[in-house]
């Protein structure tokens, strides 16, 4: 067991500086915005691979000198530490750029191959005061297939190239021998070298912007703010996480469908208890690492980030930064465990876990606070379409997929959203890049769980083949174990996939697979899974759900059977008599709600995973 | 007898009315409350009272410029028309999906996705389908068509919106459409992608056109409206509107192409910043607008003010091509705040026209960018001629209570601080159109206007590097300057994928016929004669597999091999001047673009009579202004800005105080008057 503290990880704090006044402060922090903004938008605009330019999948962020973030979306990441295994910091020179993907020797800082960062060190007075670090997630670098990750991988050598950290600019010169290499192991060598470029310009950007901050402000202001403003987050997250966290355990478990390999499904656990002021997170209970690529090298700042992110939306005026990961003290994990897969287990699609792990650190809260969280969201979707050209070519189009998300205390849930800034591919865009055609892209009605306030919907998304033949992967989750909902709200619906909907060739394809082939004229749908329900959906307004069932959103049957909303099929007008006495009639035969829902009302892990043992037998 | 022009500009505060005698080029002003309810009743009111005053009669104009917020505010707001939509089969949900992510900078947790324009309801599936190359796959339903038509007829849904997949590589499925809706609905208004925004990506296109289907009924009312009642006032002269390119068109067209109004207010600004330029004889500059809520910037570079394809409008993308205007909340009236954990902000949130600033005195609480400019007594308690007093005191004890003590800071300087924090909001917007646009704001002049622009352009230029400040003469009513000085224009374009190195010069040159024919047709329809037809031609490229452009221009007349080859040279240079490199790989050519323009008598700034022979004579007081780079508060002249002359030259510290405006002359710069009244500011 791996037992890690969070107080040894931020180092010695150095008490050097004198207190920076507010205004100067608040300069640096939208100095430190705007840097950021502007040099994602280099990547935006420049970036050649649609996942990053279409799909906005990268980031820009800025670390002090030791590392800890400044600001960013690092989310508790050491993205230094396995560069100074290579490099000691005395070796680091202003004009380098260093370049890493892998996420063994990074401890989990890069949690599959195809996300690759930057660096770049930011040189002031002759000494490093701060890295600035470029991230995006790349089309294809080796690995099995196009794409490198996929459903079917079981280790990392599947999954594509290792780049360990590596100094790809050396005082302004290109590294051409070690890019060579790289560029020869991608399928899509163009893209690659777009895409290279695109990011190494971002993180040099970033380190000139950073510097003229330090010229402007001065070094030791800068270094003080730097400072005081990760200590500010550090005091928030920790204040809320002992104001909203009551002394005792709190426990959940949630379940991935499948490994992509073996048909069985696979569940973390998490601990969370509090002693004291003593906060402690224990993952150990989860399951073995797993055959298939599901597996998330978990680190104790990641966690403790999304801990932290969670108590961060109290004030949202004060930075993301390495402040966040300080809301827990310790967090354990098991190497060997789902959570902490050992060398050379596969990691591509981590996305399942990883994901699933941040809706659960919102069910641990939500039994510390009566159920005032956001309900589960869904696991986002890619699919791999691969094709034949007619010169013989295999392409490639990474498809990332909306899902619903889940209803929060206070709104229903976001329909038809992947996960934060990423953006889909225009049905227009992959008609003229590829031999494909989008047919439809709609919602699926009774997707978002039920509840006062409804989880978000999920898609449909039919796409046909125009090439004479092709392969596909689908990375998608929820197929068997939906989302939870909570304070009374119900789980989500599931996903699932079909070729040919409608045809004599009907046939059902398993959400989370690989190598599935298909020919010219075939036609696949996904529909994607929805997010749960917030609250009792018998105290949802009738005349909301009236608006649902007119948009689609709600089926009449459902707007029945789970609302008690009564909705004449041909006016579609709210009968309100009906619903009061449906409503009446629903609540008593039911009985009263639980905290969670997903298949069935239950309070604690243990009943639901007794409940699953017993339905799905492994 | 003389002839007229006049120019309305409709703000959220006060429409502003310039007028001037086409003979003579003298020029008047006049400003009269804004009248948001009917903002038309504002424009009369304006319009007569400065005939009334000038002693002209209606039948003496002949031209009337307007700048309108009503496309701009119906779409804020959400106060457009019930829209009804066609879309193809199979995709009801593109606006609900939209691009399926959330901002940037928002926790999706908290955000709550904003409610579209048309909910699915409204919108009809019509079984058809056009390929990306614009061939036929499935024929319109005209059927469907005429059912969805007579259903909207039926609902009394009169703005329709048709936007079919891939229609900019075959427009006749829409066409048709419009055809069929209209016999089924000949009082319906129709707004079709294909002419909207013939571009691809279809949520961006669909939301443009919907956008232009869900104001056009306001627009063509408040147009009809406002027609009439010049007719009423036996006003018989062209009315054209400026639109979000800088050009202006007749009311005719605006109404079938309203959402092209949409920055109609911020693009009459950069005409008149360009106007303001040209007269000072700066070729590079920026604009900086600051009004009450907001603030606008834009980059003009040797005289032309840069365009993009497209900005936001609150939550939605329009990506018709506008000038380059960044709008960021932050204004006179945006509020300072101190947050739960000790941050001092400064906006979005603004306290509007009501309540206002503390100062104002009617019922604001929250200390604001004005009441901070009032505390260091870097404006009057006195101002528009001594029409509004401030109450100073109440601005101080809300700055005292609300951000000075919170912050252990002492009053002036948690005032300074509220400056200096919209200052750095407003740099940063300037670096976002100039410094990520591959432009060094160093080599730009900073033309300052709006109430409360040139209060901080000095501090702001400052932090830019920018030693070249100018003021002009009016600079609460720039805007309305600006639309004087429109021409004629309007923007084509289409998508015409292009890929290397076989590009279909052809193909690409009977494109830019049929864009520039469409163009011409136009300018006959505005009456602008052959001879002042000017015509442009670019094309949007990027490197294969990009998926932004960068817009370039055509070198030339036509498509040829040659000028081709000088396209792709400068795409390289621009996306190295841009980004910082450039690439040896195959280049595409995405859209063609063309923009055709005539000028009819735009009229330029007039020059300025002396009005006293000394500066001295323009004191009107003495008293004691805060300066961040210095000692605090310094003594320094207050001058009134309408008596000085040509040739003024006055040293900093001072404050000129205008009618509508006060300039802020930090220690260590000088202002000089020009022949136009505009204050040129430099370091020394």
């Amino acid at each position: 067991m791996t037992t890690f503290r969070q107080d040894e990880q931020a180092t010695g704090r150095s008490d050097g500086y004198a207190a920076v006044d507010p205004v100067t402060r608040q300069l640096i922090r939208g100095s430190l915005r705007a840097a950021k903004l502007e040099c994602e938008l280099i990547i935006e605009r420049t970036a050649m691979s649609a996942f990053i330019r279409e799909k906005k999948d990268y980031t820009v962020s800025f670390l002090d000198a030791r590392g800890h973030e400044i600001y960013g979306d690092t989310m508790g990441s050491d993205i230094m530490g396995c560069v100074w295994q290579y490099y000691p910091e005395e070796t680091i020179n202003q004009g380098d750029v260093y370049w890493y993907n892998d996420p063994y020797i990074s401890q989990g800082s890069i949690t599959h191959t195809p996300d690759m960062v930057f660096i770049s060190p930011v040189f002031h007075e002759g000494a490093v005061v701060a890295y600035c670090h470029s991230f995006a997630h790349f089309w294809d670098l080796g690995g099995s297939r196009p794409g490198s990750i996929g459903p079917a991988n079981t280790e990392i050598f599947h999954d594509g190239t290792l780049v360990p950290p590596i100094k790809i600019i050396d005082r302004g010169e290109l590294n051409d021998e070690a890019y060579r290499i790289i560029l020869r192991n991608s399928r899509y060598p163009d893209l690659l070298e777009g895409d290279s470029k695109a990011l190494m310009a971002a993180a040099q950007r970033a380190q000139e912007r950073l510097l003229e901050m330090f010229d402007r402000y001065g070094n030791q202001t800068m270094l003080a703010a730097i400072e005081q403003d990760q200590r500010d987050t550090a005091a928030l997250v920790r204040r809320k996480a002992l104001e909203i966290i009551p002394e005792g355990d709190y426990s959940v478990r949630d379940y991935m469908d499948h490994s992509g390999v073996e048909d069985r499904w696979y569940s973390f656990h998490l601990q969370l208890s509090r002693r004291g002021d003593h906060i402690v997170l224990d993952t150990t209970l989860s399951d073995d690492q797993a055959d298939g690529s599901i597996n998330f090298v978990a680190s104790p700042g990641t966690l403790g980030a999304y801990f932290g992110q969670h108590f961060h939306q109290y004030d949202p005026s004060l930075l993301s930064n390495s402040g966040l990961v300080e809301s827990i003290d310790e967090v354990k994990l098991r190497p060997g465990s789902i959570l902490l897969p050992e060398w050379p287990a596969a990691l591509g699609c981590r996305a399942h876990t990883f994901t699933k792990l941040k809706s659960a650190v919102r069910a641990v809260l939500a039994q510390a606070t009566d159920g005032q969280v956001m309900a589960g969201t869904a696991v986002y979707v890619i699919v791999y379409w691969r094709m034949k050209d007619d010169t013989g070519q295999w392409l490639l189009c990474t498809d990332g997929i909306a899902v619903g998300h889940g209803a929060r205390p206070f709104a229903d849930g976001l329909d038809a959203i992947y996960q934060r800034h990423n953006e889909n591919y225009p049905g227009e865009f992959m008609e003229m890049e590829f031999p494909l055609r989008m047919e439809r892209y709609a919602i699926v009605p009774d997707s978002g769980g039920a509840g006062k306030f409804r989880g978000g919907c999920g898609v449909i998304r039919d796409v046909r083949l125009l090439a004479d033949i092709g392969t596909f992967g689908l990375r998608v989750e929820n197929n068997r174990f939906p989302t939870w909902g909570v304070a009374g709200g119900m789980g989500g619906g599931t996903s699932r996939v079909v070729m040919n909907p409608g045809t004599g060739q009907e046939k059902a394809i398993r959400a989370f697979s690989d190598d599935n082939t298909w020919s010219r004229g075939d036609l696949v749908r996904i529909y994607t899974a929805g997010g749960g329900g917030w609250g009792d959906p018998l105290e949802r307004e009738p005349h909301l759900v009236n608006d649902d069932v007119k948009d689609g959103f709600v089926t009449l049957e459902a707007a029945l059977r789970d609302y008690g909303v009564v909705i004449n099929p041909v006016t579609l007008k709210t009968d309100e008599p009906g619903t009061e006495a449906k409503r009446k009639d629903i609540s008593s035969s039911r009985g009263p709600t639980k905290l969670f829902h997903r298949f069935n009302y239950f309070d604690t892990a243990d009943e639901e995973y007794e409940w699953i043992n017993e339905h799905f037998p492994r | 007898m003389d002839n007229y022009s006049v120019a309305v500009d409709v703000g959220g505060t006060f429409t502003d009315v310039v007028l001037c005698n086409l003979d003579t080029n003298k020029q008047s002003v006049f400003k009269t409350p804004s009248t948001p309810d009917d903002p038309s009743a504002g424009f009369l009111t304006g319009l007569q009272q400065i005939l009334e005053v000038n002693g002209i009669k209606p039948a003496q104009v002949k031209h009337i410029f307007h700048g309108t917020t009503i496309a701009t505010n119906a779409i804020l707001e959400n106060k457009g028309s019930r829209v009804g939509v066609l879309v193809p089969e199979g995709f009801k949900y593109v606006l609900e999906i939209g691009r399926h992510g959330t901002p940037r900078l928002v926790n999706p947790n908290s955000w709550i996705k904003p409610e579209r324009p048309v909910r699915p309801r409204d919108i009809e599936e019509i079984p058809e389908r056009v390929s990306f190359d614009g061939e036929i796959l499935i024929p319109l339903d005209e059927t469907a068509v005429r059912r969805a038509a007579r259903r909207f007829r039926d609902e009394d849904i009169s703005s329709i919106a048709v936007s079919f997949l891939h229609s900019y590589a075959n427009r006749d499925h829409e066409s048709r459409a419009r055809e069929l809706i209209l016999e089924e609905f000949p009082n319906a208004q129709v707004s079709l992608s294909s002419e909207v925004l013939a571009v691809f990506r279809e949520y961006e296109r669909t939301i443009t056109t919907v956008l232009n289907a869900y104001v056009m009924p306001r627009v063509s009312t408040y147009l009809g409206n406002l027609e009439r009642a010049l007719g009423g006032e036996k006003v018989d002269s062209t009315l054209s509107i400026m639109k979000s390119n800088g050009g202006i068109v007749s009311s005719s067209v605006a109404v079938r192409q309203p959402v092209h109004t949409a920055l109609s207010g911020p693009a009459a600004g950069v005409m008149a910043t360009l106007q303001i330029a040209e007269s000072t004889g700066v070729l590079n500059c920026i604009s900086f607008d600051m009004g009450g809520t907001s603030t606008d910037v834009s980059l003009i570079k040797d005289r032309h003010p840069t365009t993009n394809l497209g900005g936001n409008l609150g939550d939605w993308p329009i990506q018709l091509p506008m000038l380059d205007i960044v709008t960021i909340g932050c204004g006179g009236g945006s509020i300072a705040a101190v947050s739960a954990s000790g941050v001092l902000s400064v906006g979005p949130t603004s306290a509007g026209a009501v309540p206002g600033p503390v100062c104002y005195g009617n019922g604001g609480t929250a200390p604001t960018v004005t009441d901070a400019n009032l505390v260091l007594g870097r404006i009057n308690t006195q101002i528009a001629g001594g029409i509004l007093s401030l109450d100073g005191r109440a601005a101080a004890e809300a700055i005292q209570q609300n951000i000075a003590s919170p912050l252990g800071l002492d009053q002036n300087a948690a005032a300074n601080g509220i400056l200096k924090i919209a200052n750095n909001t407003m740099v940063g917007a300037i670096r976002n159109i100039s410094v990520e646009r591959g432009h060094d704001p160093k080599d730009f002049a900073l033309v300052a206007y709006g109430g409360a622009g040139p209060m901080h352009a000095i501090d702001v230029a400052a932090l830019l590097g920018i030693n070249h400040v100018v003021v002009p003469l009016n600079p609460g009513i720039a805007s309305a300057f600006g639309l004087l000085a429109a021409e004629f224009k309007n923007d084509y374009a289409r998508t015409f994928l292009q890929q290397a190195p076989g590009y279909d010069l052809d193909g690409i040159e009977s494109v830019y016929s049929e864009l520039e024919a469409e163009g011409r047709a136009w300018l006959n329809e505005e009456g602008v004669p052959q001879e002042v037809h000017a015509i442009s031609r670019s094309a949007d490229l990027r490197y294969a597999h990009q998926g932004s452009e960068v817009t370039v221009p055509l070198s030339g007349k036509q498509a040829t091999g040659e000028t081709m080859d000088a396209l792709v040279q400068e795409f390289h240079a621009q996306h190295q001047q841009l980004y910082g490199f450039s690439l040896d790989q195959r280049v595409e050519i995405v859209t063609l673009r063309v923009t055709v323009s005539g000028d009819v008598g735009s009229v330029a700034l007039p020059r300025r009579d002396g009005v006293s022979d000394s500066p001295e004579k323009a004191i009107l007081d003495r008293r004691q202004v805060y300066f961040d780079q210095g000692n605090g508060f310094v003594s320094c002249n207050i001058y009134s800005r309408d008596q000085l002359s040509p040739g003024a030259s006055i040293s900093g510290p001072a404050i000129l105080e205008g009618m509508d405006s006060t300039v802020v002359i930090n220690p260590g710069w000088t202002s000089l008057v020009d022949d136009y009244g505009n204050c040129i500011i430099r370091p020394g």
